[in-house]
């Protein structure tokens, strides 16, 4: 248990380390407080113009939507702000970069973790909780204590779940030899499904990119969940099982790729 | 000419080498264009017609807005940013032809390559979903006509957003809006028709709409010929406006570096 608390004792120290060099880009954050706001609200009004047009998506109002929304930047800017090492791991590997993390007497998988970060993932964790705090006001939601607690809990799970997405996309450049590896991109793309309710999908659909790839625990499970929708129960039950999940293959997919490494330099 | 002709051949190579980002970037819009239709095909299961378009409609819309916003997908603000701090740029303008007609064919090479891969892609995948009935030989002459103009127009946007990297260093955040801005106004996502109000003729006097929605409108017919013709003479106007601005910009912006070395 000791070793753990190293761990997360090393785990700050890095984050700060990390954090001092925002004083060298503090133009560079402005401008992209600037750039986020505007493509979130972009992104945003998509959806108000869509609702200006017709009541409701597959039985959900905006408002819903927006929840939906707010859960996944959420989780997009925890990934950017405390481990957006998670991308950095596919160019480690293609320039060799790693070899410098292994002959450090401290576990791989946290200094790739802190190997970046992206000050652009406050914005986003600002705008999403704005949302939300917005959405849920509007949808009348009646709060306890157990719910509140609820909300909590689940925010974590998609935010490990959607960390353990990219890891072990990036990862699999592991096993990609002189290969420029897309997949974390494609993965993070796939979060565009996850915007509006799964129902709407065909099956097949929903199975591989929503089960298979879990984007339906990221999002519409919690958020339906806590609305109180037909259906969504048992799979609320089940965020728990795939965050542990994710925890799992993302360990393996490190342990297995590390013991498959070859670095390209000498 | 000779001389631009090497440069699309280049450009043409240089998608091929990169076709990997190209892949993703294209994969990333398809999702888009799937989570789409099925958005609209939820919507339309409650009522038959949103602002006039039927779901017949817009079936077909969402994938020709994917293959018109996947043709040209790269942007090369980025590319243009890193020449700059690295200060290959005065190498570029010094060759003895014009700059941006070298970055216009160079864009033209890749993006007849982006053009075969999406085709293919899409027109199957349209083909399966929609069939043959609602295609026209003479709609499909002017999409093609309103395409290629509609690339111009695009072509001019990031040619000015290009220019704004000689005056900061975020060229990331440069892209990015552009994009945004482009994707949101072009009516990628959605037809144009269905935004509200004022939102409606701020969009009308913008030059974006000619990059997407007006290629898309003829294609699928909602456009009358002479809509078509009226629309197209739009996008002539619209190329020959911000041309000219790209030429004054550029005159400003290139008196702008200074480097060291050479």
């Amino acid at each position: 248990m000791k070793k753990y608390g190293t761990y997360i004792k090393l785990y700050i120290i890095f984050q700060i380390q990390n954090i001092k060099s925002l004083a060298q880009y503090r133009t560079d954050f402005l401008m992209m407080v600037f750039f986020t706001l505007f493509s979130q609200g972009c992104n945003l009004g998509l959806i108000c113009i869509i609702y200006s047009n017709i009541p409701q998506v597959g039985g959900w109002t905006m408002w819903e939507i927006f929840l939906l929304y707010g859960f996944l930047l959420f989780s997009e800017g925890f990934i950017n702000f405390f481990f957006q090492g998670a991308w950095k791991i596919t160019n480690m590997i293609h320039m060799a970069e790693l070899d410098r993390f292994l002959v450090r007497p401290v576990p791989v998988g946290l200094q790739l973790l802190t190997a970046k970060i992206d000050f652009d993932g406050l914005n986003k964790m600002v705008i999403a909780i704005a949302v939300m705090a917005a959405g849920f006001g509007q949808c009348g939601m009646e709060w306890n204590v157990l719910k509140a607690a609820v909300l909590c809990v689940f925010m974590a799970e998609a935010c490990v779940i959607r960390v353990c997405m990219i890891w072990t996309a990036s990862c699999i450049s592991f096993w990609m030899e002189g290969k420029k590896n897309s997949l974390n991109y494609f993965v993070i793309s796939l979060g565009e499904m996850a915007k509006y309710p799964m129902v709407i999908y065909s099956p097949i659909f929903r199975g591989i990119f929503g089960y298979l790839i879990p984007y339906a625990f990221v999002s519409f499970y919690p958020v339906g969940y806590l609305l109180g929708k037909e259906g969504t129960r048992a799979g609320a039950l089940g965020i728990s099982f795939f965050c542990a999940l994710m925890l799992a293959v993302s360990y393996m997919v490190l342990k297995r790729g590390l013991a498959n490494y070859e670095s390209s330099s000498y | 000419m000779k001389k631009y002709l090497a440069y699309i051949r280049c450009g043409f190579l240089e998608g091929c080498a990169y076709r990997s980002t190209f892949i993703t970037g294209m994969l990333a819009n398809f999702i888009q264009a799937v989570v789409l239709y099925y958005v609209w095909k939820s919507i339309f299961t409650y009522q038959d017609a949103v602002n006039g378009y039927t779901w017949e409609i817009m079936k077909q819309y969402v994938f020709v807005a994917f293959l018109c916003n996947s043709v040209f997908s790269m942007g090369f603000e980025m590319s243009i940013a890193e020449r700059i701090v690295k200060g290959d740029i005065i190498l570029d303008l010094l060759k003895p032809l014009s700059y941006r007609g070298m970055l216009f064919f160079r864009m033209l090479g890749t993006a007849g390559l982006e053009f075969a891969a999406t085709f293919v892609l899409i027109g199957s995948v349209y083909l399966a979903v929609n069939g043959l009935r609602y295609l026209s030989g003479m709609r499909t002459v002017l999409f093609l006509i309103s395409l290629f103009l509609g690339m111009g127009v695009k072509f001019c946007i990031q040619y000015i957003f290009s220019l704004l990297c000689f005056y900061t260093d975020n060229s990331y955040g440069v892209t990015k809006a552009r994009e945004i801005l482009t994707n949101f106004f072009s009516g990628a996502l959605i037809p144009l028709a269905m935004f509200p109000g004022v939102l409606r003729d701020v969009v009308n006097i913008l030059p974006f709409q000619g990059i997407i929605y007006t290629p898309c409108c003829i294609f699928i017919g909602t456009f009358s010929a002479r809509e078509s013709m009226i629309s197209i003479l739009l996008q002539i106007v619209w190329i020959a406006v911000l041309g000219l601005l790209g030429t004054l910009l550029g005159k400003k912006a290139f008196g702008v570096i200074s480097m060291y070395g050479g």
